[in-house]
C-alpha cells in the first residue's frame, strides 16, 4: 500500500515528531508509514484522514494496478 | 499546537510511569525469587512456614509483575506492539527449538552435563533481545 503521509505532512510544515504527538505515536511508526514499511490499521488510517481532512483514498492507495 | 503538546506530554507521562510501575514490580520479583532461593538455606533454617510466604510472595510478585507488562504493552503504539508479539513469536518458537535440543545432548550422551535452566532462561532473553533489535531496524 503506497501513501502520501509524506507530502501531506510537508503541505503542513509538520516534522515527523509533530504528526506523530498528534497521532499518538512514535516518531518511528511515522518513518514507517510514510516509507510504505508499515501498513496502519483501520482504526490509525482513520485518524490520519480526520486529520488532514481527506478521505482514507485520497492519503492510502493499493499498490495492485 | 500547545493543546496537542499537553497532550503528547499527558502521553509521555503515562508511558514513563507505566514503564516505572512496570520496573518496580520486575525488581520486587528479583527481589522475592533471591530471597525464596537463598533464604530458607541462609535466612530462616528451612522453616517450613516461612519458605512457603516466600514461595507464594514471589509467585504473587510474579503475577503482578506478569499483568502491568501487559499493561505496559496496550500503551505502545501499533508498531511497536507488532514488533513486541514478533519477538514473541521469534523467541517462543526459537526457545522451544533450542531447549528441546539442548536438552537431547545429555540424553544422547553428546555432554555428560545435566541441562540447566538457567541457561535456557539467558538464550531465552538473548533471543528476544536479538529480535527486538532486528525488528526495530527493520521498521526503521
Amino acid at each position: 500500500m503506497k501513501n502520501h503521509l509524506k507530502v501531506l505532512r510537508a503541505e503542513n510544515n509538520w516534522t515527523q515528531a509533530e504528526l506523530a504527538n498528534q497521532l499518538r505515536v512514535s516518531r518511528q511508526t511515522v518513518n514507517a508509514l510514510e516509507t510504505g514499511k508499515f501498513d496502519p490499521s483501520l482504526k490509525l488510517a482513520f485518524q490520519i484522514a480526520r486529520l488532514f481532512r481527506l478521505g482514507i483514498e485520497e492519503i492510502f492507495q493499493d499498490e495492485r494496478p | 499546537m500547545t493543546e496537542k503538546n499537553i497532550d503528547q506530554t499527558d502521553y509521555c507521562v503515562d508511558r514513563k510511569k507505566s514503564a516505572l510501575v512496570n520496573a518496580f514490580w520486575a525488581v520486587l520479583w528479583v527481589g522475592s525469587t533471591f530471597l525464596a532461593s537463598f533464604g530458607p538455606r541462609f535466612i530462616w533454617d528451612y522453616a517450613t512456614v516461612s519458605t512457603v510466604i516466600a514461595v507464594l510472595a514471589n509467585l504473587t510478585f510474579g503475577a503482578l509483575m506478569l499483568f502491568h507488562t501487559i499493561q505496559h504493552i496496550k500503551l505502545h503504539d501499533e508498531l511497536e506492539q507488532k514488533i513486541f508479539y514478533e519477538s514473541t513469536a521469534i523467541t517462543l518458537g526459537a526457545a522451544l527449538v533450542l531447549s528441546v535440543s539442548y536438552e537431547l545432548l545429555e540424553k544422547i550422551q553428546l555432554t555428560s552435563e545435566q541441562p540447566e535452566v538457567g541457561l535456557v532462561i539467558v538464550m531465552i532473553s538473548l533471543i528476544f533481545i536479538a529480535s527486538q533489535l532486528i525488528l526495530r531496524r527493520k521498521y526503521r
